[in-house]
């Protein structure tokens, strides 16, 4: 198998998988979810730690990852090297934004976020609220499949630690600082967690850091920096403009 | 237009509705479910939305037997409900809630529920910010797009004053009588409930007590005794 | 073996149920999923290891649930009022961050390196129960 053929492979695993999980936990409420979700999560990342599966996953070492051949017509050692790397995933990223940005606008985002607000009512209204919600669990999980083999690709190694859960919440960390009221938000996000996550490396306390960010923004700028952006522009333009109210 | 044939509901072994048969006629009428704490009247809207299985008993709708269908199929096939507890979208604008199911539903005339609803003022505003009153005539608007057959209210009134009840139900009554559909509603202020309805029916600890014109209701003895008596 | 198996599932099973049942109380009672309660139960360990140090083994276990009691208070305070009116994830994301941090201070004063704390006699050495000791 080529590894363009490989990657491929992997991506349509994960859309299934993300497909066959959605269908049993979308129907739930909000915190039922987010327990599900991670429990999944806990699932696999112990699971490639099995002593059976040692060949194929490495286990505890984690495993080597290495190709031959072009992919997107760069080298293994292209990926490696951040100087050639970066203009891919930041690529990548902002697709990844842009796909988010139109089902926001599309009649799914719409729905979507009315189901948010109030499923009940949504269901009381003619609409099927299930569907809606698994199209949007799979969808969010095929763009963090790219960003997995993303990381494969420039790492050329993966191990336990790779899915373990602080990756999620760093994830979730660094959507907070940005905003998750708009698409642009979670780049912008991702952007200053990883400038200071560098900073609190340096002094070795990564860990600290993620824990008073998030207590920080949740408290300070609940709607993270774009949003907060976004706010005070909406605030300015509205008492220039200066409209009556009835 | 509706029939429930023995319908039940337990809640464990609370019964909360028991064998209840009801008749809703079609065109044009409004028909007031009344009742002290506790009669199962809100329990009655529940079943017949869908919203809470029946433990035994029929609903027929339209001459079809709806009991096992989604509450989202009764929806978009005409039956609509709206709720004692407001149940509307905080966060989105009036306009956009409306408009938003309305495009799902198919109704084009959205500017006929705006208009009925006096809601014209308030189509910019976040549904969280206007006013409690402004917010449940929302959760009707929200129950009237798609021009349904059959509307389910559960205390339309509950949160106004008498005055604003009394208005709320003679809108009802004219908006019923010009569409031509039906209209249940369950509610706690009688005065409104006999000024308007054509019907009237009394429930008392989820069984079916009386039925009648609203006059037939005032005078009858059993009604009296179990419900108006204590509240007059 | 079964045997050995069920009493050992049982002793973490307890320490379970008691971390469970506080989990369940504050989520019961106050609507909060609290994520920092892993944290909490950490700091309450190494807090019982530290009086333990100092006055044994009696009184941390009288101590550090007073001690903890008024976290609890604190907490609630300074942290849970003043956030009532956010959503239930905000709370949640809040409670994740403080017991991340809890964790950190702990590692901190700690260092990583496991601490033991020796039982009092009362409770050292086995018991003899349907022929078979435990612990063995």
């Amino acid at each position: 198998m080529t590894a363009m053929q490989a990657l491929l492979v992997s991506f349509l695993i994960v859309a299934v998988y993300a497909a066959i999980l959605g269908a049993l936990i979308a129907r739930t409420n909000p915190l039922a979810f987010m327990m599900l979700t991670l429990a999944a999560g806990e699932v696999i990342s112990h699971s490639v730690m099995l002593e059976g599966l040692r060949d194929y996953t490495g286990g505890a070492d984690g495993l080597v990852v290495g190709f031959k051949g072009a992919v997107l017509g760069m080298q293994a050692a292209d990926f490696a090297n951040a100087a050639r790397f970066w203009p891919v995933a930041w690529t990548a990223a902002w697709i990844a934004g842009l796909i988010i940005w139109t089902v926001r606008r599309s009649r799914l985002g719409a729905i979507l976020r009315a189901v948010r607000e109030n499923e009940e009512r949504m269901r009381f209204s003619g609409f099927n609220t299930y569907a809606p919600r698994l199209i949007a669990f799979v969808l969010i999980n095929m763009i963090a499949a790219v960003s997995g083999l993303l990381h494969v690709l420039n790492a050329g190694f993966v191990s336990p630690d790779s899915l373990s859960l602080s990756v999620s919440t760093n994830a979730l960390v660094a959507a907070l600082m940005g905003g998750v009221a708009s698409s642009a938000g979670p780049i912008v996000g991702g952007l200053i967690f990883s400038f200071a996550q560098d900073e609190f490396g340096a002094h070795d306390a990564t860990q600290l850091f993620t824990g008073v960010a998030v207590v920080a923004f949740i408290i300070l700028i609940p709607r993270g920096v774009v949003g907060g952006i976004l706010d005070a522009a909406r605030q300015s333009t509205r008492s220039l403009v200066g409209r009556k109210r009835p | 237009m509706l029939k429930t044939e023995k319908l039940s509901v337990s809640y464990g072994p609370l019964q909360a509705l028991s064998e209840l048969d009801l008749e809703i006629d079609g065109d044009g009428v409004l028909h007031g479910v009344i009742g002290p704490n506790g009669a199962g009247k809100s329990t009655l809207l529940d079943a017949v939305c869908g919203r809470r299985r029946p433990t035994a008993g029929t609903v027929r709708y339209r001459g079809q037997d709806i009991t096992r269908r989604s509450v989202a199929w009764r929806r978009r096939h005409g039956m609509a409900r709206s709720f004692q507890r407001t149940s509307i979208f905080q966060d989105l604008t009036v306009y956009e809630q409306l408009r938003l199911v309305a495009q799902h539903l198919g109704d084009r005339r959205l500017d006929d529920v705006i208009q009925v609803m006096d809601l014209a003022d308030y189509l910019d505003e976040k549904a969280g910010r206007i006013a409690y009153g402004v917010q449940r005539r929302v959760d009707v608007a929200l129950a009237l797009i798609g021009r349904p057959h059959l509307l389910l209210m559960d205390e339309p009134g509950a949160g106004l004053s008498a005055v604003e009840t009394l208005r709320l139900f003679q809108h009802l009554r004219d908006l019923v009588r010009e569409r031509k559909i039906a209209a249940v509603a369950v509610e706690h202020d009688v005065d409104a409930v006999f000024a308007c309805c054509d019907k009237v029916t009394v429930l008392d600890l989820g069984r079916h007590l009386a039925t009648g014109t609203p006059a037939e209701i005032r005078a009858d003895r059993r009604v009296v005794a179990a419900y108006l008596g204590s509240a007059a | 073996m079964i045997a050995l198996l069920i009493a050992n599932s049982l002793a973490l099973a307890s320490l379970l149920i008691m971390l469970s049942s506080g989990l369940a109380l504050i989520y019961g009672l106050r609507d909060v999923i609290n994520f920092g309660h892993g944290a909490l139960y950490m700091l309450g360990a190494y807090l019982g290891y530290t009086v333990a140090l100092l006055g044994g083994f009696w009184l941390a276990l009288f101590v550090v649930p007073i001690l903890l009691a008024c976290l609890g208070v604190a907490f609630e305070r300074l942290v849970l009022r003043p956030l009532q009116s956010r959503s239930h994830i905000e709370v949640a994301l809040v409670t994740l961050g403080l017991g991340i941090i809890l964790g950190q201070i702990l590692i901190f004063f700690y260092g990583g390196a496991a601490r033991s704390v020796d039982a009092p006699r009362i409770l050292s050495g086995s018991i003899e129960a349907f022929g078979l000791s435990y612990p063995a």
